[in-house]
């Protein structure tokens, strides 16, 4: 029997581009702040049923939903994401018998009688023997009337549900007071960009155009289709639900609500400009497309400001704090623009250096050509600067990534304290590191081939005092295959079999020194193993050290991998070593075949 | 006339123990039929830790001292373990791994085995064949039923053309013995116990 299955689309979630590891690309103001996993979404009290197991990242701007995909390395995953201002209100639910904990979500409605009559008459209480979620009256609240579960009929706390009516009233207030600001002020930005206007309430036969409109490459305007199997009439599409099936959910509640009480503060900060008494701040505009606008260090130049107060106390620090932040948002959004000046400005100084070399390499001298490049040389002056100053700041932005990055890490790794807390770690440190790979082109850089040690290493500079055990590294660079098919762990012989002493006497057991190394998958020890055999069959000399194969034309290969690659032939007997103080030669095994 | 060494003995990685179990053991067999092959050409009955002959290196070796807490010997440039050719020569640990396997072979066996110092002695040929080749020439020659010192054995005229011309006494002691054994031979022995004579019997 075939299940019918309802869709329809919310203009709270968007889809979102991951990184190649999986893991949500953060914008620069963005910090990552906790991760769950094997969490579903409900809406209302109906499944999503195409998002039951996922991850969760929560950042101080938004939760980001990220499916799960058996086969990541075939399958390059998008995730949703939903805007922390979007969450007007928030609840945990117990886990009850089999019900995994949930947090409710109640996202902002727009629509002001809907709002006034379905919200503010009615109050949400939760149950605090089963965690059902009732609602009652207002009106009925009171010492004489006290509400019943539902469900087990367990009387509600009084004292609670007066603090939710306070507390409901008091929002109520404030939201009346939103409503008025915004209707008498010139700002029309708050409702028409309201995510609520725009939902789209579809069913599932009009979807069916949209489906094979989804590509894979996202654009802004797509939305995530959610697969019910009920009908979505009778559901609230303003309250979701994530139901935490591998625990956590209660340090994912904290963090929530702590991040959504600084994402209001920001919201509230940037929309309404809640300090704009203290200080008034023209945002900066973006400078054109055929020069260089910004300046580096006096950019306060371009901010107007207006205010004829002075900037002191709070408000005169939370400005001046937002000023910088500003400025580096502005270096950073012009930087695309200023480094493809810069390109042209490079390309104008090798002109330069031609010219000079010509100029000196002749005995005449062309004063015109040189009053030219002169004068493009001191024109560049401002770009060169400028481009320090930008790595400078890219520099900046980057290490306090890395810091919230780690630091969100090792939150999990105190949240877990389990097993699955541990491999969650675990999991999530493995995604770290293959997007810190492909970020910093690690293996282009290091000929194809790094050590695991020497990853460790950068993988810590880069990441601060926050520093991975080499255990939990290792255990990470492991699972690197999950992400990349052609990305590989391998164990590198270093040295021939040596004989170690075991712990009972005459006891002794041959071990190999090793050294794991992480590589693409494109560097096959078969093809290396065949140009070694062939430079050997045709040499003259009989036998060559690894590095002189090195640097033989058709074996330019990592010398560690070759290394290993020689060991392996030696112990398979194809080749034969011939030691000496200065170092070992390869041979072609002719003892083997040799006959007297 | 100087032994001819075989092409594998200016190959360097044969001075190298190999990793390779099966390379090992054909180089250790290679190594093996060299040392025969070698002392036979140059009648070496006893060869020392180091690779020479025994007979003129074992002097400073007190017979007596069964101590035998070290078998490290120092390989020289006249040892046989060394090619000055190709600037090679096996490490002492790696020889006396030939060593023990030649003895496990029956082609060679310790001269003390409580002080590995005295080296070893060498069979190209072993005791019984020893035995068999000594008899045949006495019958040859003539001499049965004659009485025969060490020394008319080692270094007579008559056994000059002779492969067992000048053996070492020990190993000539121990194929008298095989042929006493067999009763084709009887020792003679002095007063202090040392052997006087031997007498071979018919055929």
């Amino acid at each position: 029997m075939q299940v019918q299955r309802f869709q329809f689309t919310s203009e709270f979630w968007e889809y979102v581009q991951l990184s190649n590891g999986g893991r949500p690309i953060c914008s620069s103001s963005e910090r990552n702040l906790f991760l769950g996993t094997n969490v579903g979404l409900y809406l209302g009290n109906s499944k999503i049923e195409n998002y039951q197991n996922g991850r969760l990242y929560l950042t101080n701007l938004r939760l980001i939903y990220v499916p799960f995909t058996s086969n990541e390395a075939l399958e390059k995953n998008v995730g949703l994401s939903l805007n922390l201002a979007y969450i007007e209100n928030l609840q945990f639910q117990a886990g009850f018998m089999r019900s995994s904990p949930k947090i409710l979500l109640t996202l902002t409605k727009l629509s002001p009688d809907l709002e006034y009559d379905t919200v503010h008459n009615t109050l949400d209480w939760d149950c605090p023997i089963c965690s059902h979620l009732n609602k009652c009256d207002l009106k009925v609240v009171s010492g004489l009337n006290v509400p019943k579960c539902e469900v087990c009929g367990v009387s509600a706390n009084v004292y609670e549900l007066n603090k939710l009516k306070v507390e409901k009233q008091n929002n109520s207030r404030s939201k009346a007071y939103k409503r008025g600001y915004d209707n008498s002020s010139s700002n029309p930005m708050i409702c028409t960009n309201h995510p609520a206007n725009r939902l789209q309430l579809q069913t599932s036969g009009s979807l069916d155009s949209q489906k094979h409109d989804l590509p894979n490459a996202i654009s802004s305007k797509s939305k995530p289709i959610f697969c019910l199997s009920v009908k979505i009439d009778g559901i609230d599409q303003f309250s979701f639900k994530l139901s935490f099936r591998n625990g956590g959910a209660r340090t994912f509640y904290d963090k929530l609500k702590f991040a959504l009480g600084q994402a209001k503060w920001l919201h509230a900060d940037s929309r309404y400009q809640v300090n704009a008494g203290a200080l008034k701040v023209a945002r900066y505009c973006s400078p054109t497309d055929t020069d260089i606008q910004s300046t580096p260090s006096n950019m306060t130049s371009t901010l107007n400001f207006e205010s004829t107060e002075k900037r002191a106390g709070i408000h005169g620090l939370e400005t001046l704090t937002s000023l910088k932040n500003s400025e580096v948002s502005t270096f950073l959004n012009s930087s695309l623009g200023d480094l493809q000046n810069l390109m042209d400005k490079s390309k104008d100084l090798a002109k330069i250096g031609d010219d000079y070399r010509r100029m000196l390499m002749s005995s005449k001298t062309v004063d015109k050509e040189v009053g030219h490049a002169v004068e493009l040389l001191s024109r560049s002056r401002n770009s060169l600067k400028l481009l320090g100053n930008l790595l400078d700041d890219r520099e900046t932005i980057n290490e306090a990534n890395d810091f919230y990055t780690v630091e969100s890490l090792n939150l999990l790794k105190q949240a877990g304290g389990t097993q699955a807390g541990s491999s969650l770690y675990v999991e999530e440190l493995s995604r770290q590191v293959y997007d810190f790979i492909i970020q910093e082109n690690i293996l282009r850089d290091k000929n194809g081939l790094v050590t695991a040690l020497d990853l460790y290493c950068l993988f810590n500079k880069r990441k601060g005092f926050y520093s991975v055990s080499p255990h939990n590294f290792l255990l990470a660079t492991v699972s690197l295959k999950r992400y990349n098919p052609d990305l590989q762990l391998i164990e590198l012989q270093l040295q021939s079999l040596q004989k170690v002493e075991g712990k009972t006497a005459g006891e002794t057991t041959e071990k190999a020194r090793s050294l794991y190394a992480i590589c693409s998958s494109t560097m096959n020890a078969k093809s290396i193993s065949r140009s070694i055999l062939e430079v050997l069959e045709s040499g003259v000399s009989g036998g060559y050290s690894a590095l002189e194969f090195q640097n033989m034309c058709s074996i330019q290969t990592n010398l560690l991998l070759l290394q290993s690659v020689l060991n392996v032939l030696t112990r398979d007997g194809v080749l034969c070593v011939d030691s000496t103080l200065q170092g070992e030669k390869y041979f072609r095994n002719e003892i083997i075949h040799f006959r007297a | 006339m100087s032994f001819k060494f075989p092409s594998i003995y200016d190959f360097p990685p044969f001075f190298t123990k190999q990793v390779h179990s099966q390379t090992l053991e054909t180089q250790k067999s290679h190594w093996i039929q060299l040392i025969l092959d070698y002392c036979r050409f140059n009648k070496i009955w006893i060869l020392s830790l180091n690779g020479e002959s025994g007979d003129s290196t074992l002097d400073h070796v007190d017979p007596e001292d069964e101590d035998d807490d070290d078998d490290y010997a120092e390989v020289t440039k006249q040892s046989l373990f060394t090619n000055n050719k190709i600037d090679r020569s096996l490490k002492s640990d790696f020889i006396m791994e030939i060593y023990n396997e030649m003895i496990s072979k029956e082609k060679a066996e310790w001269v003390n085995p409580k002080n590995h110092k005295h080296g070893i002695i060498v069979y190209w040929h072993t005791l019984e064949e020893w035995a068999n080749i000594i008899f045949e020439w006495i019958d040859i020659t003539g001499q049965s039923n004659t009485v025969l010192t060490l020394y008319e054995l080692r270094k007579g005229d008559l056994a000059k053309t002779q492969e067992f011309y000048g053996m070492n006494p020990t190993v000539l002691i121990k194929v008298l013995n095989v042929l006493v054994k067999t009763d084709r031979a009887q020792i003679m022995k002095d007063d202090n116990g040392k052997i006087a004579g031997v007498k071979f019997s018919d055929k």
